[in-house]
């Protein structure tokens, strides 16, 4: 309800103080760094007409605009909100430009081209000006196309930081780039490697054979087959710990056949040696 | 200098056959048997390469620890070290031996991958 | 009868033995519980937090999943593997204490076994010490050391409880291994030699310091060799100590290849080839004439030992060995890492020690502990060239480095366990015969009323008088001098623990004027709020050193950490709180930091803060980006590091000041001081009113230690800056200047 009243008496004002307004005293022109405007280097526009010769600046060259917003029915001054500058470049890209009243009322826009850069984001060349006047009180907004400008303005010139920038598409897919796994080698050459490597073992029993290996020497005892068993059964683990078994499996059946080794390691060698000391 | 080393050698190997026991000679082959596989593995290392590194690595060592461990043991087992070794018996060699080797293949295993 | 009385005396001994190690290992414990007593039971300082962290992890999730852990709440946006980047010991350590207490059906929180850990061990390290010195020396030396050890400020500085680190089980496990490599030198079993690998394993899994090990036995085999004193124990057992301990030392992921693959290592390949060859002169010296052994040994070892030389060097220019790294180089030139790698000289604990501390760590054996190493040059034999050794080494690293007065605690305890032993042997013994043998349990005796508290002192003394008086008044004299000594060190070793060691670091402590203790607890306080008040996936950056206790309490993302693993990530952290604020912001949303967390220690004169880092800030940014950041532009005028009135531009527009500073200008000390005083420098601060454009303040704890920043996001457009435009009526929009309106979409 408060809201539609607000709709309303804004209306209202709109109504009763819309007026036509028009642009008049329009002066346009490039001057040199520290040129003073006069009549030979400011040209006189009229309202919606176009300037026949475009514009030709360079970065060091100033834009001058001059002009006064009046109302239509008693030529007084007024303030209208928006007053712009509008460039367009043929990419279809443009820069606005805020142009401000002086003390007097009248609008003045006066830069070093090289200053205005800033804003014109590394755009450059070709231009089309146009004046944008409105306001909520005015009927008649304006937009009119007054000049055409060639523009040199220096590029290069600090990018808008990495943090303003807004991007809009989807930034790039990274693919991760796996380490590529170094050559192996055949299957051939690594079989008959596993053979070759395995052949000294031939070596070991015919050395063996020739020296003349003997058990004679172990005792009549039962530790001695639990001995030899519980170490092949420990390799035996060792192997199924290289296939399957994970570390803590493997500890715990370790613990249990190392204990049994163990004592019976134990009983054996010691036989043994009490055996060799009998016998000195 | 190659003049003298070859008879040196030769006095060596001489000398190997007449005054060493059958039971250190039954180590020594084992460790010739050993130290063939190295030099097999070690070649392999050269011609085709060291790829899974850890597989090289953990037989390598293998061969080269069981290498030294019966090294170990042949010096502990010799009656000429006995005076330097008062307070290992050959048995008590034998089973350090064993406990060794248990510890290392373990490892190895761990680290075959 | 006489066997009978001799082992009853054995008993005795044996049983006096245990006593005092048992209560040596009391002492050790219950020393070390100030932190506990006076805070509460709570992990401290920064790294044992991320152990925390870590043990918690591989407890709940198990060992396999822990050492393929990739941890993304570290190095925002890299990630850190944790697993392969940890010595795993200390988690496994306390994992398997947690687990056996659990099928004990004791269920204990984690963070209670790893509080106590530190402690616990030091009892094992008393024990191992123990055994190292009565190898080396005696019994009654070993349990001089126990005792030493077990209190010895040097080592408790590391060890109290709640510091949750790896020393406080890698000294037991260096104590462990050298004596275990003592004993298998001593007997030349192949037993020994694979038990000391596998502490040295323990020792691999434990500490980075394990390098040290597998220097200094080759060393102490190579002092062997050139002293003419090889045997073929010494074979035995450094031959198999070394093939079971590279692989072993394998198995540690963090470890991986390095035993084959750096030079660190190297020394120890090459004395094991060097051992071998000295084997096989041996064998082959018995069989030939000398002058044929002569040319085998002369010409043999000449060219192998030049091979082995080109070898080496063709490995590290052939890329297949790493050369000797950085922290390598800085062992022995100190200002190396100053110059090369800042990110190391920037921590305190890597800076070359003071003659004070020796002694405040160290007190009275580190002036015994010569007089120790003197009887073991006068009496040497195998086993005592390798004290010698170790301890020589040790002083010198000691003296590089503050952190590495670890290393030489222990064998400082040894040599002047040693010391002490010899000496009250002399003086204490008495002359008649009979009482020989007691002597031994007189110094145990001594040694287990040394820890005892001091309200024995005058009984001792008087009993002692007794005992001496006899053998004349010079003993009388000097026994009660060494005991007061030792009691001294007793009262010193305490006051050092409870006043300088036992601090948290986490929660501060201050008095008042009247004596009242402040408990500041600010830490928490900020972790807390990020933990309540930020999203789950935040983002804090912060210098590396609060990374761990970050992730460790407010369970965030951090960008850096304490494992400063990566040197451009910390320097690129380092830039942006050097920068200003607008090029800190680019940094900042390229690492999508959301929270920035200073300490700032100028409220209460906290003089660890981030002002008195942020030259090693700068240093660090400077080694990675020149261009940017200089060092000298953060000085004063007159070359002095000053955030005061003289302060540079660039500092006092850089993001640190700013962050430390804001809102600082409004605080008053007192009635007659000015605004924005600086406590913990001491001067008024360069620039009060410090506006922030592109982060907005997020908290501030009690005491102002922790300020923490929220980063603000991009602005829905961009505005015209507010004090430029005049207000005027409705037509507000209007302003003087010129510079215009950007329209970013397409016409």
């Amino acid at each position: 309800m408060r809201l539609l009243l607000a709709l309303g008496a804004i209306w209202a004002v709109a109504l009763a103080a819309s007026e036509d307004v028009t642009v008049n005293n329009f002066k346009v022109g490039i001057l040199a760094k520290d040129q003073q405007p006069d009549a030979e280097n400011l040209k006189t526009v009229a309202i919606f007409s176009k300037l026949p010769s475009g514009l030709t600046a360079d970065a060091s060259q100033r834009l001058y605009v001059s002009f006064n917003v009046v109302k239509k029915a008693d030529n007084a001054k007024v303030k209208p909100q928006q007053v712009f500058l509008r460039f367009v470049a043929p990419s279809g890209e443009d820069v606005v430009l805020v142009v401000n009243p002086d003390a007097n009322g009248n609008y003045i826009y006066d830069s070093v081209l090289r200053t205005a850069a800033k804003s014109f984001r590394n755009l450059s060349g070709q231009f089309k000006i146009s004046l944008l006047v409105g306001d909520v009180t005015i009927k008649n907004p304006i937009n009119w196309q007054f000049a055409d400008i060639d523009a040199a303005l220096p590029t290069a010139y600090e990018p808008t930081p990495k943090s303003q920038q807004v991007r809009y598409e989807p930034m790039e897919e990274i693919t991760h780039v796996f380490r590529q796994p170094e050559k192996r080698p055949s299957a051939l050459i690594s079989d008959a490697f596993t053979i070759i490597v395995l052949a000294p073992f031939v070596i070991l029993f015919v050395l063996w054979a020739r020296i003349g290996i003997n058990f004679q020497n172990a005792p009549a005892s039962p530790f001695v087959p639990i001995f030899h068993i519980g170490l092949a059964g420990i390799f035996g683990l060792y192997i199924l710990f290289w296939i399957q078994f994970d570390m803590f499996e493997t500890l715990k059946y370790l613990s249990v056949l190392g204990f049994l080794t163990f004592v019976a390691g134990n009983r054996v060698l010691r036989a043994i040696a009490e055996g060799k000391q009998k016998s000195e | 200098m190659a003049a003298q080393v070859v008879p040196v050698i030769a006095k060596l190997l001489e000398d190997y056959q007449k005054t060493t026991s059958s039971k250190l000679k039954i180590i020594d082959a084992y460790m010739t048997y050993i130290l063939f596989t190295g030099i097999l593995q070690f070649v392999y290392c050269l011609l085709v390469g060291t790829f899974p590194f850890n597989s090289f690595l953990s037989g390598f060592i293998s061969t080269v620890t069981s290498f030294v461990l019966a090294s170990c043991l042949r010096m502990q087992v010799n009656q000429e070290n006995r005076s330097e070794f008062s307070s290992v018996s050959p048995e008590r060699a034998f089973a350090d031996f064993i406990f060794a080797n248990l510890i290392l293949h373990l490892v190895v295993v761990n680290f075959l991958g | 009868m006489i066997t009978a009385s001799r082992s009853s005396q054995l008993g005795a001994t044996t049983l006096l033995t245990i006593v005092i190690l048992a209560l040596a290992w009391f002492v050790g414990f219950a020393s070390r519980l100030f932190a506990i007593v006076r805070f509460e039971s709570i992990i401290h300082e920064f790294d044992p937090w991320f152990n925390y962290r870590a043990t918690h992890h591989m407890v709940q999730h198990g060992f396999y999943k822990f050492l393929n852990w990739f941890d993304e709440r570290a190095w925002y946006p890299l990630g850190r593997i944790v697993g392969g980047t940890v010595y795993p010991g200390l988690m496994v350590t306390s994992g398997l204490i947690h687990w056996i207490l659990d099928s004990l059906n004791f269920h204990v929180h984690i963070r209670e076994v790893c509080v106590f850990l530190a402690p616990t061990f030091s009892g094992l390290t008393a024990i191992a010490t123990y055994l190292l010195t009565k190898e080396l020396w005696s019994p009654g030396a070993g349990l001089f050391a126990a005792c030493f050890i077990a209190i010895s400020p040097g080592y408790t500085s590391r060890s109290v409880a709640g510091s949750y680190d790896n020393e406080g089980i890698a000294i037991f496990a260096l104590q462990f291994t050298y004596y275990l490599w003592v004993k298998s030198l001593k007997t030349g079993s192949i037993m020994w030699a694979s038990l000391c690998a596998l502490s040295y394993f323990y020792m691999v899994s434990a500490w980075g310091g394990y390098v040290f090990i597998i220097n200094l036995i080759p060393l102490h085999a190579l002092a062997l060799i050139v002293m003419g004193r090889y045997s073929s124990r010494l074979f035995v057992s450094y031959t198999s100590f070394y093939c079971l301990a590279t692989i072993l030392s394998m198995q540690v992921p963090f470890v991986g290849f390095q035993p084959v693959r750096t030079s660190e290592h190297m020394p120890a390949f090459g004395v094991f080839g060097l051992l071998q060859i000295v084997a096989l002169m041996h064998y082959a010296r018995n069989r030939i004439t000398r002058q044929q052994f002569m040319t085998l040994f002369v010409g043999g070892l000449t060219i192998l030992g030049g091979l082995a030389v080109v070898v080496y060097f063709a490995l590290v220019w052939g890329g297949y060995v790493a050369p000797f790294s950085g922290r390598f180089y800085s062992l022995w030139d100190t200002g190396y890492a100053k110059i090369h790698i800042p990110i190391i000289a920037s921590v305190s604990e890597h800076q070359p020690t003071t003659w004070v501390s020796f002694f405040f760590d160290l007190h009275i054996t580190a002036a015994v502990f010569p007089v120790g190493l003197w009887y073991c040059i006068k009496k040497v034999n195998d086993e005592r060239v390798f004290i010698i050794l170790y301890a020589v080494s040790a002083v010198y690293f000691a003296g590089v480095m503050v952190r590495l007065m670890l290393t030489l605690t222990p064998a400082v305890c040894v040599l002047a366990g040693i010391g002490f032993s010899y000496t009250f042997e002399k003086y204490l013994k008495d002359e008649e015969t009979k009482e020989r043998s007691s002597s031994q349990s007189t110094n145990t005796k001594d040694e287990k009323l040394y820890d005892k508290a001091a309200k024995n002192v005058k009984s001792r003394n008087a009993a002692d008088g007794e005992e001496t008086a006899v053998s004349g008044n010079v003993r009388t004299v000097i026994s009660i001098i060494l005991v007061i000594f030792l009691l001294m060190f007793v009262v010193h070793a305490t006051y050092v623990t409870s006043n300088a060691y036992s601090h948290p670091s986490v929660v501060l402590q201050s008095s008042t004027s009247n004596g009242d203790r402040i408990i500041m607890d600010d830490f928490r306080e900020a972790y807390h709020w990020l933990r309540e008040n930020t999203a789950d996936d935040a983002r804090i950056m912060s210098w590396w050193d609060y990374g761990y206790q970050i992730a460790g309490m407010a369970n965030r993302t951090t960008l850096v950490d304490n494992n400063t693993w990566n040197n451009s990530h910390i320097a690129l952290v380092g830039k942006a709180m050097s920068s200003n604020e607008s090029a800190a912001y680019e940094i900042m949303t390229e690492l999508d930091v959301d929270y920035i967390l200073v300490i700032f220690g100028g409220v209460i004169g906290y003089s660890g803060d981030d002002i008195n880092k942020f030259l090693w800030m700068v240093r660090i940014a400077q080694g990675e980006h020149p261009k940017d950041i200089r060092e000298e532009n953060y000085f004063t005028a007159s070359g002095e590091y000053s955030t005061g009135a003289g302060a540079s531009e660039t500092m006092l527009n850089c993001l640190m000041y700013k962050m430390s500073y804001y809102r600082f200008g409004e605080t008053r000390v007192g009635y007659n001081q000015a605004g924005g005083f600086d406590r913990t420098r001491g001067y008024v601060i360069g620039k009060k009113d410090i506006t922030l454009e592109y982060i907005e303040e997020a908290y501030t704890t009690e005491n102002w230690l922790v300020r923490i920043y929220k980063r603000k996001k991009l602005p829905n457009r961009p505005t015209v800056k507010e004090a430029t435009i005049p207000i005027k009526g409705k037509k507000a929009a209007q302003g003087k200047n010129k510079k215009g309106v950007i329209r970013t979409a397409k016409a």
